[in-house]
């Protein structure tokens, strides 16, 4: 769980690293750029090499604020029953989200304070979905937790991400974050054989998601 | 003193998400139609891997963030509603699902009345009456015009009904103790995370000490005579703070905008050294700059002071003693001695700037209000607060006149706070299209 959480604040540190670095821009505008698979682009202007367009943009961009941030996450997951636990890991990781979720207000620390809380969020989901039969659930319907991670097809992860991709970030994932999510849990459970690490590569996934920039950017 | 700390006892009990069934649950404010449940909820959104995201329901997904602060799953029966209306060139009323939704109260609301509500100007203020005043009139647009939150003598409250019938134990609701003397109502209110919407009625007749009695309020001023605002800005100092803070917050001007120097200043207290450090001329250029408005103005609060820092005290017969203090600063300075008020802020880039348009004396809290409430400026800023909210940017300079715009919008609108929001939202400066 340690280089679990370790690997996903790296990512996490990176997606902000990308969104804001040689960016140049003035507080609380950012010339956005999105990577956006070609049926996802809605935007006139897009640069396309290899079936992967760069969707270029100049907007206000801001975050979710400190009131707001666990509201959203329980609305983007629809976890109806969020654990003391998560609770309490909100309570005292709040004070370290951005108050006004101004874009110049982001600093590394609140990411991580956004990343733990995300992780308990995720862990609730997970318990939430393993708790259902494969039918019943929304985003892992195709993971056997009952078996190791070595017996998660590429298809069972993917599924998951386009899933989590339209719950957490209300779009599609494209082809290269799909990429980088899956090497990432790849990565960090190459080899496993055992059931539990079904569980946590469920939540490496999650987590990495829900504690991404585009979860909580507008 | 005020308190700026942030709020996280609300969320920390985990039962007070669970959805309550309320429906056939009728509360004054609701429609026969529709009951609000007790506690928001999120709903359990099934994502549709394989089917396709259209420019309107990301559009729909963008708008409805902007209005309420929140992200929802992109296949959210809520953005598919809007999608359909943004499809058929119906955008206010998809703006209308985000502005119906309770989490548009819950966050962007309440967000926006927290940070006016101190002077901290903090979005984690703790619920209070100014906060859920600001948050009931908003809901009640419909019947409540947004210049009563200058001009008002109501404040929100906690419906006992709408608790019981949802079968959760009461809260905390004693005139005295918990209304006028603490803020233990809010509390109970923020602390079983009840959702705005649903649980605040409207309660006619601001209470507080009336010297030495809780009696009616003689002088209310809607938001600016709730014990938020006063414990805010009342307590302690000389009362110019009120001033200060009702053009800070209601007007959006900051004390170094309208500083003027000008105009006379035959109202300037007598606390107040014509000569500091002994030089005459720093108080002409400028102690003179924001005293000759403030003090102008200061007399409307003449007979309230917080006390025992708990409570209002309104004494209709005597002036607070904090308005005369240290006399002999400047004895020949102005000495308060009634409840009456000039507006010096009048003239040159003020004039434009306020757009006053009744009287600019009077007496008492009530007429100050309405001076604010009937100006220009209170319209714009109002714009502008809203602005800021959906677009998550101050306004411009260049933007000036869209701004003027919209507020002269917003007064033929019979100054309807939500129907502002979905305006602004859907404006081409805001970004959201």
């Amino acid at each position: 769980m340690n280089k679990n959480l370790k690997i996903t604040a790296q990512l996490a540190s990176l997606a902000v690293l990308v969104a804001f670095g040689y960016q140049n821009c003035a507080p609380g505008t950012l010339n956005s750029k999105s990577l956006a698979s070609t049926s996802d682009s809605t935007s006139s202007f897009s640069e396309c090499a290899d079936g992967v367009c760069e969707v270029v943009d100049q907007k206000v961009v801001a975050v979710s604020n400190s009131q707001n941030t666990l509201t959203s996450m329980l609305q983007q997951t629809g976890v109806t029953n969020p654990s003391n636990r998560t609770m309490n890991t909100y309570g005292t990781q709040g004070t370290k989200i951005s108050e006004t979720g101004a874009s110049n207000t982001v600093t590394a620390p609140m990411w991580v304070a956004i990343t733990t809380v995300a992780s308990e969020v995720c862990n609730d989901l997970v318990n939430q979905e393993k708790a259902l039969p494969a039918n019943d659930r929304r985003f892992f319907t195709s993971i056997d937790f009952t078996k190791g991670f070595n017996m998660m097809s590429a298809q069972a992860k993917e599924d998951s991400i386009r899933r989590l991709a339209r719950n957490l970030w209300a779009r599609n994932e494209s082809g290269q974050e799909k990429i980088l999510i899956r090497a990432a849990v790849d990565e960090a459970f190459s080899g496993s054989t055992a059931a539990a690490d079904t569980d946590k590569a469920a939540f490496f996934i999650c987590t990495t998601m829900l504690s991404s920039m585009k979860a909580h950017a507008y | 003193m005020t308190t700026s700390r942030f709020d996280m006892k609300g969320i920390a009990t985990r039962s007070a998400l669970f959805a309550v069934a309320t429906v056939g649950l009728l509360t004054p404010q609701m429609t026969m139609a529709q009951a609000e449940p007790l506690f928001i909820v999120a709903p359990t959104v099934k994502p549709e891997p394989n089917a396709p995201i259209s420019a309107q329901r990301t559009q729909a997904h963008k708008l409805f963030r902007a209005i309420t602060g929140v992200s929802l799953p992109i296949d959210d029966s809520r953005l598919k509603s809007m999608e359909a209306l943004i499809a058929q060139n119906k955008s206010r009323d998809a703006a209308k699902i985000a502005t119906n939704d309770a989490l548009f109260y819950q966050n962007k609301v309440r967000d926006m009345a927290a940070r006016m509500a101190n002077r901290d100007e903090s979005y984690r203020t703790p619920l209070n009456d100014f906060i859920a005043t600001f948050v009931g009139v908003v809901r009640d647009s419909d019947t409540t015009s947004a210049k009563e939150l200058l001009t008002g003598n109501f404040t929100y409250q906690a419906d006992p009904a709408v608790i019981a019938a949802a079968g959760r134990p009461a809260i905390r609701m004693d005139e005295t103790d918990d209304l006028v003397q603490s803020n233990n109502h809010y509390d109970d209110i923020r602390s079983n995370n009840y959702a705005l919407k649903a649980v605040l009625k409207r309660v006619n007749g601001q209470r507080v000490l009336v010297d030495n009695a809780i009696a009616n309020m003689p002088d209310p001023a809607g938001l600016i005579t709730t014990r938020g605002f006063m414990q805010a800005h009342a307590d302690a100092g000389t009362n110019r703070r009120l001033v200060e803070y009702s053009f800070r917050q209601f007007m959006c001007a900051p004390i170094t905008d309208w500083a003027d120097g000008t105009m006379p200043d035959d109202r300037v207290g007598r606390d107040v050294d014509r000569a500091p450090g002994g030089s005459a001329n720093k108080y002409l250029t400028s102690c003179k700059n924001c005293h000759t408005g403030m003090d102008a103005l200061r007399g409307a609060f003449a007979r309230v002071d917080w006390i025992n820092n708990n409570r209002i005290r309104y004494t209709p017969n005597q002036v607070s003693g904090k308005l005369n203090r240290n006399a002999d600063q400047y004895p020949a300075g102005f000495a308060t001695a009634n409840d009456s008020f000039v507006n010096y802020s009048n003239s040159g880039r003020n004039k434009d700037a306020f757009g006053w348009r009744n009287n600019l004396s009077g007496t008492g809290m009530a007429a100050f209000g309405r001076m604010l409430a009937d100006s220009q400026g209170f319209s714009r800023c109002m714009v502008k607060r809203v602005f800021e909210s959906v677009c998550k940017r101050a306004p411009a300079e260049a933007e000036t006149a869209a701004v003027r715009a919209m507020a002269d919008d917003f007064e033929r609108d019979n100054y309807h706070m939500r129907d502002l929001f979905e305006v602004v939202a859907l404006r081409p400066e805001c970004g959201l299209n």
